[in-house]
């Protein structure tokens, strides 16, 4: 014993003379140096487990069974980890694969980063399967346990969110000039990175049999099962992981959506402290039923993926959606905003996509509209996806101005895989020039701000198409339409 | 010594983010030779930190082309520098991927549960009747739920 004292005291010295610069900035959540030490050399355990009711109900969080071996290394801090998901979770991937997510855990802190990957969406044989020249979803074949270290082009679009390194400000390095960006606390923080492989933005719960429309193949079957890899996930990190003191809901494109739709049971069954949301690109539109697709363009969209990802059934995601939010109206998926607002006051909560999105846009409505689909060239197609596109901003906009805690976002374009997600590659270039704001700005808001959230819109792209040529954007633009 | 051990592993995975800081907030002042030497000691410490899985493919790659631009000042150079980066992680994903599927057509339980899954599906699809007044598509689930567990039990 007094051996152990005298080893970890000289650790300690050495360990604070390393550190001799006083711990900046310390939060709610954080470790002290001792803890951190501590921590290297006996990790901290979970300390808010599941409880018994919450392994009830239509959508329980349900752990691997004693014994099962999910790859989890309580010790090994700031190394990506792969945690597998058993059966019995109920957690697994379109195709019928194992389930999966990834940790980068942290010695200094309990606050966490929830990252949820983008990468469309699915309905049918054609988007599902990743049919080339239809929009899908992202791995219809699963997710590989080596997923975070594969190098592709598709991981170019990783998030500052998603790392430790800053290199959000290598470009004013690379130009010689000085640091401008703030860096991004978060970056310290635990986190947790949910692939996407299930084509419903992470809410759906239902098993597709699709048709192959050519009639070549035997139908796919296509399990639409985010809803239940998210419980699976929250089970594990609730049964693993001390409590977050701080935690931040967030992703872009299916992942912000899929951020959107989770955080009221994410919020309430992980129970921290402090909670944040920022979607990013992932937004769900007012389509009232019964609305008209004049009046809310997204309504197509909508009685597509309520039907096809299970939406309505009886005990189902919306239902249950419900009970964590009383006032959501499920006749309308866009009254998550006010509901979250409400049934939240304290939390931090943010909305962000560009007006210029040809992405996200694309998806909501190409395919449900003879005129675009059928559009002579792809100026007219642009032009009238972008009409449809600011009906519907306009009116999220609106609902965001009138909370006080859900602030909005809307920059105009960047030169950037369609202008579509502000948080990937880097935070650069969703600045609202007229406003003097840097997307920066509305993230510390979020995370940091008092009072109001920020709310800000840009009202005209001639600036932003004025700046020069950003040559990591095209890198990043040719890799991706390459069809990678 | 072991703890020791995991504070030193600790503190240099910590140390490589401010050398990578370091290095770009000096690089335009050094001589092309130094700046070469230590983007290339960058990037041999960039493999080891791929190798312990302390960074991720996202993070590598934009940190490979930011040596790149920081290193190659011809335009054209560059951007030839730049293309061969693509094309190796156009590369690299290719193969990634294929051996992805390799996995999945050699695991004996996934494929075990596929064919059980199929044909349970047009079984449950053919029933006139479901039984216990569950609606088709939850004791589709169920079933399938049940077939995934029993296959990887096995």
């Amino acid at each position: 014993m007094s051996l152990r004292r005298t080893s970890l005291a000289a650790l300690l010295g050495g360990f604070l003379l390393c550190n001799a610069a006083p711990v900046l900035h310390a939060e709610e959540g954080d470790y002290t140096p001792l803890q951190v030490l501590l921590n290297l050399i006996s990790p901290p355990k979970a300390d808010h487990p599941v409880t018994p009711d919450q392994r009830l109900g239509p959508y329980p969080l349900l752990s691997n069974p004693a014994g099962f071996a999910d790859g989890f290394k309580p010790g090994a801090f700031d190394q990506w980890q792969t945690i597998q998901l058993a059966p019995e979770t109920g957690a697994i991937c379109g195709n019928g694969s194992p389930y999966k997510f990834f940790l980068l855990r942290s010695a200094q802190t309990t606050n966490t980063v929830v990252y949820m990957e983008g990468g469309g969406a699915c309905w049918d044989y054609g988007s599902c399967t990743g049919q080339s020249g239809i929009r899908g979803a992202r791995n219809p074949n699963g997710i590989p346990d080596n997923y975070m270290t594969i190098n592709n082009p598709g991981a170019l679009l990783v998030s500052p969110f998603v790392g430790r390194l800053n290199l959000l400000d290598l470009v004013n390095l690379l130009n010689g000039e000085s640091p401008q960006l703030q860096p991004l606390k978060t970056q310290q923080w635990n986190i947790v990175y949910a692939p996407y492989c299930t084509g419903d933005i992470y809410s759906g719960d239902r098993v597709a049999v699709y048709p192959d429309p050519s009639g070549q193949h035997e139908p796919l079957i296509w399990h639409h099962n985010g809803l239940r890899n998210e419980r699976a996930m929250l089970a594990w990190l609730k049964d693993h992981l001390p409590r977050p003191g701080q935690m931040l809901s967030t992703g872009c494109s299916a992942g912000g959506t899929g951020s959107l739709t989770n955080y009221a049971a994410r919020r309430k069954d992980m129970g921290s402290p402090r909670s944040f949301l920022l979607d990013d690109s992932g937004p769900i539109f007012s389509a009232p039923a019964g609305g008209s697709s004049t009046e809310y363009p997204s309504a197509p969209l909508f009685a597509q993926i309520r039907q096809a990802w299970g939406l309505d059934a009886a005990n189902g995601p919306l239902n249950t959606l419900q009970h964590y939010l009383p006032t959501f109206d499920r006749s309308d998926m866009g009254s998550i905003y006010p509901a979250l607002s409400a049934e939240f006051p304290n939390d931090r909560l943010g909305h962000t996509h560009f007006w210029q999105d040809l992405n996200y846009s694309s998806y909501s409505y190409e395919r449900f509209y003879p005129e675009i689909a059928n559009a002579p060239d792809e100026a007219t197609k642009e032009r009238l996806i972008h009409q449809l596109w600011a009906i519907d901003t306009s009116r999220l906009r609106q609902t965001t101005d009138g909370l006080n805690n859900f602030g909005g976002y809307f920059p105009q374009y960047r030169s950037l895989n369609e202008s579509h997600c502000t948080t990937i590659v880097d935070l650069r270039n969703g600045d609202i020039q007229d406003q003097h704001l840097e997307l920066i700005d509305f993230i510390n808001n979020v995370l940091d701000g008092q009072g109001r959230v920020l709310h800000a819109s840009e009202a005209s792209d001639a600036a932003d198409r004025a700046k020069p040529v950003n040559p990591l954007y095209v890198l990043v633009n040719q890799l991706l339409s390459n069809g990678l | 010594m072991a703890d020791s051990a995991v504070v030193r592993e600790y503190r240099e995975r910590e140390r490589f983010g401010d050398d990578v800081h370091d290095f770009f907030a000096r690089a335009r002042s050094l001589d092309p030779v130094a700046r070469q030497r230590q983007a290339d000691t960058l990037r041999e410490e960039l493999r080891q930190r791929e190798a312990d899985r302390s960074i991720s493919a996202g993070e590598s790659m934009n940190l490979q082309i930011a040596l790149v631009r920081v290193t190659v000042d011809d335009p054209q150079e560059q951007a030839d520098a730049l293309n061969a980066l693509g094309e190796q992680f156009r590369a690299q994903a290719d193969q990634a991927n294929q051996a992805w599927l390799q996995q999945l057509a050699a695991d004996a339980q996934f494929q075990r549960y596929k064919q059980d899954e199929r044909r349970i599906v047009e079984a449950v699809m053919a029933m006139p009747v479901i039984p216990g007044g569950m609606s088709r598509d939850a004791y589709l689930r169920e079933q399938l739920q049940q077939a995934r567990e029993a296959a990887y039990r096995r």
